[in-house]
């Protein structure tokens, strides 16, 4: 049911509390988007959640077993994260990145087996980059980019992929398509997605289950037409929000909003 | 901080200053009595032994003490100014590896040389220098981080200083060159002082002058140009007091690095970031603290002298370690 | 995919090797005793007058050796540096290994040097030490209050702590007798000093002891090279990576700089080209690096010996004069791209 939960979790930068007496249990098999306003502490609890940042008390579990007791190649085959802002090492290769995901199966020497190449193949065509797989990953545009991060993650494969905010550096062609790619990957292959994301109606289109959060705390966390409420979107961001069915999706969408204060 | 603060400030700092002069002149391997140096200054005896310790000996001495201090304090900031870099200053930027550079060239090929000559050479190597670190620093504006711009400077002090090695083993320099380069005001005579203190002046005048204009800098390129300011005439008058201050500093003293870093913070603190203030303040500054170092490098050991860049370096690196860390959080 | 790498950086291998093989005919054929190559050769492998043996044997190979083996050691250690650091532009230098190793000798210099008989391992020790040391108080300085390393914050420091220890040298190196001076000046600047089968025995074990681990660590490098998060999500101990990095490098560039002297920029100079030949695969770079910064070395102090043979110009000055510039270029090029 809760492959992933976090039990009263207090999380430090420096510090500074972030997070403090936070519980969340995230679905299985489902995609769940992470939403709040700057500084509210999604990231962090992203971070949390794939062991970056440490927390100082509770408990994160995966699979019934304490986050901090895994080893680290342990952990990276079963999650795999897409962080915000990557850089790609000048003069690579689009397959020679994807097939750094290897790593937690191989070697210290990276050498790539025949079954290892099979599976770049196919990550290589998940995300249609069989045109480009020999082309710098420099000289692509930013929604190619992207996909190539997400080749890496589906080449280490893991159940659990995290992604925080990945369309950040995208237009809005390259942010749907990504979204698409998600979705199909959670529908036909049964991975668990979790991402934080800043587009409200981007986030409503294409999760199962929301965690909207404000200072550090968790304000609702459930299905989508329960978390897109007028009254949750003033809380979680001071603003009076007109919620609508979206005509195409029929999803909940912000149709407009006013600030509240 | 009212304006009669400030003058105030200044006031005491000249006090200071000035007190600082006389303590130097009147400890050494002879303590001279206050009075006497008083008195020698303004009804010179020649008779008088004393007097003339202090006008053969220690009055040139310390004389170059306050300018050298003075140039290379306000060289530093300028350079952190016009940088932007609170981590700026001369010797870690390699404009003072310029200036060794060229001396040592004239030391190798004409060691008679005459001391207009030697600190005319300075001029130029502080030149070349200052023009090649400038580039590099001019080439990206504000797309240089403060660190690859110090990192840079490191470099080019770390390539000059293999050059001005390279010649000195070459010539076979060595020794004698590195006293000099250690730094020190040890044997400042009255020959080199007029030149030293006509430069310092006309320099920190200038620099006084544009002070205005480079507070105004501090706020951006950008921002400054559309006030009205004329960029280019600002860094190339800027560049051209680093250059006259850096070199003569460096024909005199030898490489001091950690004076301009500093003070400029020190004067910060004193006087605020208006630069018509920050600049004559930092001079004071300067002067009192390469005395009073001078001073001490002369006492610590005695009878045998501590080179003064070394005694600054120890000062210095602590502080700059202090400054590095109150910047790492932005 | 991996083929199309390949065969560049076996062309750029071959190269290199050609280039050093080269240079080492040249450099063992100079100096005041002269052959011809064929002498040479023959002499090489036994055969040929006792005398010419002496002079080739006991004389210029070790040197040429101690070139090679400290050449490479210092690229690899540079190369290792800047994937610690996360920043190109770091050189041995930096955490004050050149600093630290200069007033280590010093020190032996001004107070030891009565120990001369044994300065073929004391002063490797010694400038070990002094460079360990500097590195050390480097790094913990350098540390934030949860433990990491702030790479802005460690260059800075590193600059600070270079400059104290460097004050620390001059100082002490002004109270020296004239005789004493020259020898540590020459160190400092890069020359080759030892020249005798012992100081080969020190160096080559070391070197290519580390060298290996180097490489043992380099995939794991290149994830890093990504970013430090993602690399952990990929199954990287970050932390016992970068450790093991920073270990290797000042242990590599210690030893290498103890015995061969202070050179500047080489630890920036090979790991760069080798970057630029074969890109940023740390196994194929880090390979490439070793061996351009042999090559490097060996032929600045050939050079320096033989155009300049009335005052040989340490090696060290050389790389400076072809390091400086070309770092300033990478500068002026990394800008106008920015």
């Amino acid at each position: 049911m809760f492959r992933i939960s976090a039990h009263d979790i207090e999380v430090k930068y420096d510090k500074n509390i972030i997070l403090r007496d936070l519980l969340l249990h995230i679905p299985d098999n489902s995609i769940s988007t992470i939403i709040g306003p700057n500084g509210c502490g999604k990231s962090t609890l992203l971070k949390a959640l794939t062991k970056i940042l440490p927390y100082s008390k509770g408990q994160i579990l995966l699979d019934g077993q304490a986050l901090t007791s895994y080893k680290t190649k342990d952990l990276a085959k079963k999650m795999a994260l897409l962080p915000q802002s990557q850089i790609a090492p000048s003069n690579i290769s689009v397959r020679e990145l994807i097939a750094y995901g290897r790593y937690p199966h191989q070697g210290n020497f990276g050498i790539l087996s025949s079954q290892d190449q099979e599976i770049i193949n196919w990550a290589i065509s998940k995300t249609k980059l069989n045109d480009v797989e020999n082309s710098i990953v420099d000289s692509l545009s930013g929604g190619q980019r992207q996909r190539v991060w997400v080749a890496l993650a589906l080449a280490q494969q893991t159940d659990i992929i995290y992604l925080d905010e990945p369309t950040t550096y995208l237009d809005l062609a390259h942010q749907l398509d990504l979204m698409k790619l998600l979705k199909q990957l959670n529908v036909e292959e049964n991975r668990t997605i979790v991402m934080v994301l800043h587009d409200l109606n981007l986030a409503a289109r294409y999760s199962d289950y929301m965690i909207s959060m404000n200072s550090g705390q968790i304000v609702k966390a459930g299905a989508v037409d329960e978390v897109m409420t007028t009254d949750n979107l003033k809380q979680v961001f001071q603003i009076d929000a007109v919620i609508s069915e979206d005509p195409y999706t029929k999803k909940p969408i912000c149709l407009s909003y006013d600030t509240s204060l | 901080m009212t304006i009669w603060h400030k003058w105030i400030m200044i006031f005491v700092l000249l006090i200071i200053c000035f007190a600082s002069i006389i303590f130097a002149i009147s400890i050494g391997a002879k303590n001279i009595p206050f009075i006497t140096v008083w008195t020698s200054i303004f009804q010179y005896n020649s008779e008088d032994n004393l007097h003339q310790i202090i006008y053969d000996v220690r009055l040139p001495r310390v004389l170059g003490a306050v300018f050298v201090g003075a140039a290379f304090a306000v060289a530093g900031t300028v350079i952190q100014a016009i940088t932007r870099n609170p981590l700026a200053d001369i010797g870690i930027l390699g404009i003072n590896g310029g200036a060794v550079l060229l001396v040592t060239i004239c030391f190798a090929f004409y060691p008679a040389i005459s001391y207009g000559w030697l600190t005319f050479f300075s001029f130029i190597g502080a030149a070349l220098s200052t023009f090649l670190v400038f580039s590099i620093g001019l080439v990206a504006r504000g797309n240089l981080s403060p660190l690859t711009f110090t990192i840079a400077g490191a470099v080019i002090a770390a390539f000059l200083h293999a050059i001005s090695s390279g010649i000195a083993i070459y010539f076979d320099l060595n020794q004698e060159l590195a006293f000099w380069y250690a730094g020190g005001v040890a044997g400042v005579t009255w020959r080199q002082l007029p030149l030293l203190i006509t430069i310092v002046i006309v320099s920190i005048i200038i620099a006084t002058l544009l002070g205005k204009q480079l507070t105004i800098l501090s706020t951006g390129q950008e921002m400054a140009s559309s006030l009205g300011i004329n960029i280019k005439f600002l860094l190339f008058t800027s560049m051209g007091v680093i250059v006259l201050l850096g070199g003569v500093g460096v024909a005199v003293g030898g490489s001091i690095s950690f004076v301009g870093l500093i003070i400029p913070h020190l004067s910060r603190k004193f006087i605020g970031h208006d630069y018509r203030w920050n600049i004559p303040v930092s001079a004071l500054l300067g002067s009192t603290l390469v005395v009073i170092a001078d001073l001490s490098a002369r006492i610590i050991f005695a009878p045998k002298e501590l080179a003064l860049g070394i005694l600054i370096a120890f000062i210095g690196v602590p502080f700059f370690l202090v400054v590095a860390k109150k910047l790492e959080g932005t | 995919m991996a083929t199309k790498r390949r065969i560049p950086f076996l062309l750029y291998i071959s190269i290199t090797l050609i280039f050093i093989f080269l240079t080492f005919f040249f450099s063992i054929n100079t100096g005041s005793y002269q052959l011809s190559l064929l002498e040479v050769v023959n002499n090489l492998f036994g055969q040929g007058q006792d005398h010419n043996i002496l002079v080739l044997f006991e004389y210029r190979l070790p040197r040429i050796l101690m070139a090679l083996v400290g050449g490479a050691g210092i690229a690899v250690a540079g190369s290792l540096l800047q994937s610690y650091t996360g920043n190109h532009l770091a050189d041995t230098g930096l955490l004050g290994l050149h600093a630290g190793a200069s007033c280590g000798l010093i020190i032996f210099m001004s107070f030891f040097s009565q120990k001369f008989l044994y300065a073929e391992i004391l002063i490797p020790l010694f400038a070990f030490s002094g460079g360990a040391l500097a590195a050390v108080s480097i790094v913990y300085l350098a540390k934030s209050k949860n433990g990491g390393i702030n790479t802005n914050k460690l260059i800075l420091i590193g600059i600070a702590v270079s400059a104290l220890f460097n004050a620390i040298t001059l100082f002490l190196s002004l109270r020296l007798s004239k005789d004493t001076y020259s020898f540590a000046a020459s160190w400092l600047l890069g020359n080759i000093w030892g020249r005798h089968w012992i100081h080969v025995s020190i160096l080559i074990p070391w070197v290519a002891l580390f060298s290996f681990l180097a490489y043992h660590l380099a995939h794991r490098l290149n994830l890093l090279q990504v970013g430090e998060a993602f690399a952990q999500t990929t199954g990287i101990n970050v932390k016992r990576t970068k450790n093991s990095a920073l270990i290797m490098a000042v242990v590599l560039s210690s030893v290498s700089v103890a015995i061969v002297g202070n050179i500047s920029f080489l630890g920036l100079l090979a790991p760069h080209l080798a970057r630029q030949l074969v890109g940023s695969d740390y196994r194929l770079n880090l390979p490439l690096s070793a061996l351009i910064g042999a090559g490097i070395l060996l032929l600045s102090d050939t050079i320096g010996r033989s155009l300049f043979e009335a005052n040989p110009i340490p090696a060290g000055i050389l790389v400076s004069f072809i390091g400086g510039p070309y770092f300033i270029y990478l500068l002026l090029k990394n800008n106008r791209s920015v």
